[in-house]
C-alpha cells in the first residue's frame, strides 16, 4: 500500500493510500469544526438537507439513480466529533473502474455528484429548499431523541455530559435540539458556505487510483479554495479536581455503570501510545484485567470496557451489571486499576496486550472505514503514521511506559443508570 | 477424499479450494493478499435445535431453551482452569463466537502466526470440558448478557416480531434462552449435545487470507482425530402457514414506536431453489422498497418512513420471512403503505427498466462482500450451511429473470401472512 500525503490548496489536506486490495474504493472528506452546540445543530442538518437533493437531481430519488448507474455507488454524509472538534464528513463508496464492464469512469462520475450536492443544492428564495429544511429538521432531532433507546451508549454519553458539563467535550455531536429547531432556512445556506469555503478540510481516500488522478479529478468537481481556518485544539484537562457520584433511574432490567477518569494522557503527547497499551492491558482485550477479573472471575457483567478519546484524555470504563452490584463491581474496576498502577501485572500480561494491539493495528490495514476514521482523527492531532508504523512503534514499549501512564488517571466521576425497582 | 479441488470464479476474480479431510471435516481455503487471516469454525447447530436424536437411538431429546449458545460460552474453557483467549494470546489472535438459531460458530483474525492460531481453534473447539462449578459460573454472565438483551429495543421488536409469526417453531425463543431455563443445564446435557453436533462430520472450517490449503491441512492432520459417522435427526414443530397473532405490542423506555414487519414466506425444500428465490426477493425488495422507489420516495418526502427505515429477507431450510423495519411515529401508517405498495403491483406489475437497474444493483452489491476477509469467511460458512456456495451467488443473481422475480413475488408476497411488532415508549404518569 503506497501512502501520499498532499494538499489540494490551502487548509485542504488529502492522504491517499493506493492499493489494488479491494474491489470498492473509499473516500471521506471531512470539513473540521471547533465544537460548539451552534456548529452541530447547523453541520448536522445541513448535511441531511444537502443529501435530499441538488438542483441537478432535485430529490431523494433522483440522487439514488444517479447513484445506482454508478455501479451501486453511495454517498452517505454524518457528523461525528473526535475531542472538542466535529467533523462534518461525506463518505464516497465506488466500484473500481476495472469491473465496471462497460467502461464507465465510475470514480469520475461519482465525485461529479459529490461536486453536485455540495456546490448547487436545491435553493429557494436564497436558502435551502424549505420542505426539505423542516423535513430534515424532524428527522435530526428525531434521531436526537432516540439517543436513548440504546442504554449502553446512553451511559456513557450521560457520564461525559456530566463529567465535562462546563467544557466544550459535553456538546452533543447530533446538536441541540432547540438550536436546530430555530435555524431558517437563509441562516443555515449561509452557514453551510461559511463551512464550505474556511473550514479546514481532511480528505482520506483508499483505493487503486493514482493519488494526483483524485484529487484532480476532486478538483474538477469541487472547486475548492484557500482557507485559512486552523484546525481546532482540544482542552485537555490533566486531572481531576475531585470524584462526583451521580446515579439516575430508567425502566431497564440491567444497570449501566459509567465510570469516567482523566487520563493525564493525549493524542497531542509524544508517547500516547503507552496510554493506548495500558488501554488494552487494562480493558481492551479478553486477556486483560477487567474481563478476567469482573467478567470472568466474579461472572458480574457481560462486557466491561475502556471507552477512551484520545484527543480530550478521558476515558469511560463502561459495564452492564445487575442493579445490586454497583458497590462491588466499582470497587472492583478501581481495583485493577491499582494493580496495573503499582506495576502488579506479568510480563505475559505486557506481551500479551502488545501482541493484541499489533493485530489490532495490522488488521486496520485491511479495513477502508478504519484507515479512514484513523487519518482523519489523527489529522486533528497531526499525526501522519499508519497503523501497521504504529505496530512496529510498540516493540519499543516497556512495563515502566505502562505503570507511568496508569499513574496519570485520576477518577472524576461515577455515574450509575438503574432500574426503577431498585433501591 | 483428502484431496485439494480448485474452483475460480473468473468473472469475479475470486477463488477457493476445497478439501474433504479424512477426519470427516470440510474445509474450504479462500486467498486473498490482505493482512488479516481470518478462519470460521463453525457447527450445524443452534438455538433452534431443541429435539432431537441420534439415528439409532430410540427416544428424542429436548433440552432446555439457549443450550447451543450457553455450550458456546463453554468451549472456552480449558481443563487446567484457563481459557481459549489466554491461549490465543502468543499468537496475536482475535478471538470470538457467534451462536444463531441454526449454527454455532468460532472464529479468530490475526495478522501473524497463522499456523499456531488456527491449531488453538480446532484443538479447544475438538476438547470439551464442562463442570458443575464452571457451569454454574457461566450462569451469572450470561444472566447480564440475557438482561441487556431484553433492554435493547431492536432486539426485542425483532424477537417479539418472531413470536407474532410462528405458532410453535423454536425461534421464538430468546437464542440465549431465559434466566430460569439456563439455570435448569447441566455438564450432563452439554456433553450430550456436544457429542450430538460437535461431530466433524457436522462441522465445516472456513478460512480467508494470505494462506494456502496444504497450510491448512498440515495443521488439520496434526489436530483432528477421525470423527465416527454418525446421522443426526432432527425435530421441528409443525407450523401452519397462518401466523401467530397479527400484532405485538410492548413498552420501553423508548424516544418514539419502533417496528418490524414481517410476511411468513414457506421456503422451497431443495437448496438451490431456495438460492435462486432469495436472489428474486432481494432484487424485487430492492425494486419496490429501495431508495430509488417510489414508495420510499412518497413516503420519506410525507414523513412516513424515515432514513432507518430497513428491508430483508430471511431465509433457513425451513422458515422464511420478508422483513422490515424502523422507527416512526405512526407503525401502522407504514404498514399501511407497504400493504398499497404490494397491492399496486399485483395489478401493475413491474417494468423491464426497473427490474434491470435492481438486478445490477444487486449484483454490484454482491461483490462488495469480497473485500474483507471477514465478510468473505462468514457468507461462505453460512451460504454453505444453507446448502449453496457463495460463489455462485453474483451468477445467480445475473441469471434472474423478470418472470422468475414475477412469480416469487405473487406467491410469496402474501399480505395475509403478515404480522406488525410495535415498541412503544412507556407512558408517562403525570
Amino acid at each position: 500500500m503506497e501512502k501520499s500525503s498532499s494538499s489540494i490548496c490551502r487548509g485542504v489536506h488529502m492522504t491517499a493510500l493506493r492499493t489494488d486490495k479491494f474491489k470498492f474504493g473509499l473516500l471521506s472528506l471531512s470539513f473540521i469544526l471547533p465544537l460548539t452546540a451552534e456548529n452541530a445543530s447547523a453541520a448536522n442538518l445541513a448535511a441531511r438537507v444537502l443529501n435530499r437533493g441538488c438542483a441537478k437531481y432535485p430529490t431523494l430519488r433522483d440522487i439514488s439513480l444517479e447513484c445506482d448507474r454508478l455501479y451501486s455507488a453511495s454517498i452517505t454524509a454524518g457528523c461525528s466529533k473526535a475531542g472538542e472538534a466535529l467533523m462534518m464528513s461525506f463518505y464516497v463508496s465506488t466500484l473500481d473502474n476495472a469491473y465496471a464492464f462497460d467502461g464507465t469512469d465510475v470514480f469520475g462520475g461519482v465525485t461529479a455528484l459529490l461536486g453536485e450536492l455540495l456546490r448547487r443544492p436545491l435553493l429557494e428564495n436564497g436558502g435551502f429548499k424549505r420542505e426539505y429544511l423542516e423535513s430534515e429538521k424532524k428527522n435530526l432531532t428525531d434521531d436526537i431523541r432516540a439517543q436513548i433507546n440504546n442504554k449502553t451508549s446512553y451511559a456513557i454519553h450521560r457520564c461525559i455530559a456530566l463529567m465535562c458539563e462546563n467544557e466544550r467535550f459535553a456538546v452533543n455531536g447530533s446538536g441541540d435540539i432547540d438550536l436546530i429547531n430555530a435555524l431558517d432556512a437563509k441562516t443555515l445556506y449561509e452557514k453551510y458556505i461559511d463551512i464550505l469555503q474556511n473550514a479546514p478540510i481532511e480528505i482520506c481516500y483508499i483505493g487503486s487510483m493514482e493519488a494526483e488522478e483524485v484529487a484532480e479529478k476532486l478538483q474538477n468537481s469541487l472547486a475548492l479554495t484557500d482557507r485559512a481556518a486552523e484546525i481546532p485544539k482540544t482542552d485537555v484537562i490533566r486531572k481531576a479536581e475531585k470524584v462526583r457520584e451521580i446515579t439516575e433511574t430508567m425502566d431497564i432490567s440491567q444497570g449501566k455503570l459509567s465510570i469516567g477518569f482523566r487520563t493525564g494522557s493525549c493524542m497531542y503527547d509524544e508517547d500516547y501510545l503507552s496510554f493506548s497499551l495500558f488501554c488494552t492491558l487494562f480493558g481492551s482485550s479478553p486477556t486483560s484485567r477487567l474481563f478476567l477479573n469482573v467478567r470472568e472471575k466474579l461472572s458480574l457483567c457481560y462486557y466491561c470496557s475502556p471507552v477512551p478519546d484520545g484527543l480530550k484524555g478521558t476515558m469511560i470504563v463502561a459495564c452492564g451489571i445487575d442493579c445490586a452490584n454497583k458497590e462491588k463491581a466499582t470497587e472492583a474496576i478501581l481495583r485493577e486499576l491499582e494493580e496495573v498502577k503499582n506495576g502488579r501485572f506479568t510480563d505475559e500480561e505486557l506481551a500479551n496486550a502488545v501482541r493484541a494491539m499489533q493485530n489490532s493495528y495490522r488488521e486496520a490495514m485491511d479495513s477502508p472505514a478504519s484507515l479512514s476514521s484513523w487519518f482523519t482523527v489523527r489529522s486533528l492531532a497531526g499525526i501522519t503514521e499508519t497503523p501497521e508504523e504504529y505496530a512496529v512503534k510498540l516493540n519499543a514499549c516497556t512495563r515502566e511506559d505502562i505503570v507511568r501512564a496508569a499513574n496519570r488517571l485520576t477518577l472524576d466521576t461515577i455515574y450509575f443508570l438503574k432500574g426503577k425497582d431498585v433501591q | 477424499m483428502n484431496e485439494i479441488k480448485l474452483t475460480e470464479n473468473r468473472s469475479i476474480n475470486e477463488k477457493f479450494y476445497t478439501l474433504h479431510h479424512e477426519s470427516g471435516l470440510d474445509i474450504y481455503v479462500i486467498p486473498k493478499k490482505h493482512s488479516t487471516a481470518f478462519a470460521v469454525f463453525g457447527t450445524r447447530y443452534g438455538s433452534a435445535d431443541r429435539t432431537f436424536k441420534l439415528a439409532g437411538e430410540n427416544d428424542w431429546l429436548t433440552v432446555p431453551d439457549g443450550v447451543a449458545h450457553f455450550l458456546e460460552h463453554k468451549m472456552f474453557e480449558n481443563e487446567d482452569g484457563t481459557d481459549a483467549f489466554s491461549l490465543y494470546a502468543p499468537f496475536g489472535g482475535n478471538a470470538n463466537a457467534f451462536t444463531s438459531f441454526t449454527t454455532t460458530v468460532y472464529l479468530f483474525s490475526c495478522t501473524e502466526h497463522f499456523d499456531e492460531n488456527l491449531r488453538v481453534l480446532l484443538s479447544f473447539v475438538t476438547s470439551p470440558h464442562f463442570t458443575e462449578e464452571t457451569v454454574r459460573k457461566e450462569q451469572g454472565i450470561i444472566g447480564e448478557e440475557i438482561k441487556m438483551y431484553i433492554d435493547n429495543p431492536s432486539w426485542r421488536v425483532y424477537f417479539n416480531l418472531l413470536r407474532a409469526l410462528y405458532v410453535h417453531h423454536p425461534v421464538r425463543v430468546d437464542i440465549a434462552g431465559t434466566v430460569e431455563s439456563i439455570a435448569q443445564i447441566t455438564p450432563e446435557i452439554l456433553y450430550r449435545c456436544y457429542n450430538t453436533f460437535y461431530n466433524l462430520h457436522n462441522m465445516a472450517l472456513c478460512i480467508c487470507g494470505d494462506v494456502t490449503p496444504e497450510q491448512v491441512k498440515a495443521v488439520a492432520d496434526a489436530v483432528l482425530k477421525k470423527a465416527p459417522d454418525q446421522e443426526i435427526l432432527r425435530q421441528y414443530p409443525d407450523e401452519p402457514d397462518e401466523v401467530c397473532r397479527p400484532r405485538i405490542e410492548d413498552r420501553l423506555e423508548v424516544s418514539r414506536p419502533l417496528f418490524n414487519i414481517g410476511i411468513k414466506v414457506t421456503p422451497a425444500a431443495d437448496a438451490a431453489e431456495r438460492l435462486r428465490r432469495a436472489a428474486a426477493t432481494d432484487i424485487l425488495m430492492d425494486m419496490m422498497f429501495g431508495p430509488s422507489s417510489e414508495f420510499y420516495l412518497k413516503n420519506y418526502e410525507n414523513g412516513i418512513i424515515s432514513g432507518k427505515f430497513g428491508k430483508s429477507f430471511e431465509s433457513m431450510a425451513d422458515i422464511a420471512c420478508i422483513l422490515f423495519s424502523g422507527a416512526a411515529d405512526d407503525p401502522d401508517k407504514v404498514y399501511a403503505a407497504i400493504r398499497e405498495e404490494i397491492e399496486k403491483r399485483r395489478r401493475e406489475g413491474f417494468t423491464e427498466e426497473e427490474f434491470n437497474r435492481a438486478k445490477k444493483v444487486f449484483y454490484t452489491a454482491t461483490l462488495s462482500h469480497f473485500d474483507s476477509t471477514e465478510d468473505v469467511a462468514n457468507s461462505f460458512l453460512s451460504f454453505l450451511f444453507d446448502g449453496g456456495n457463495m460463489f455462485d451467488y453474483p451468477t445467480t443473481v445475473a441469471e434472474t429473470t423478470l418472470e422468475y422475480a414475477t412469480e416469487c413475488f405473487r406467491r410469496d408476497f402474501d399480505i395475509s401472512r403478515s404480522a406488525i411488532s410495535v415498541i412503544l415508549p412507556i407512558e408517562k404518569q403525570d
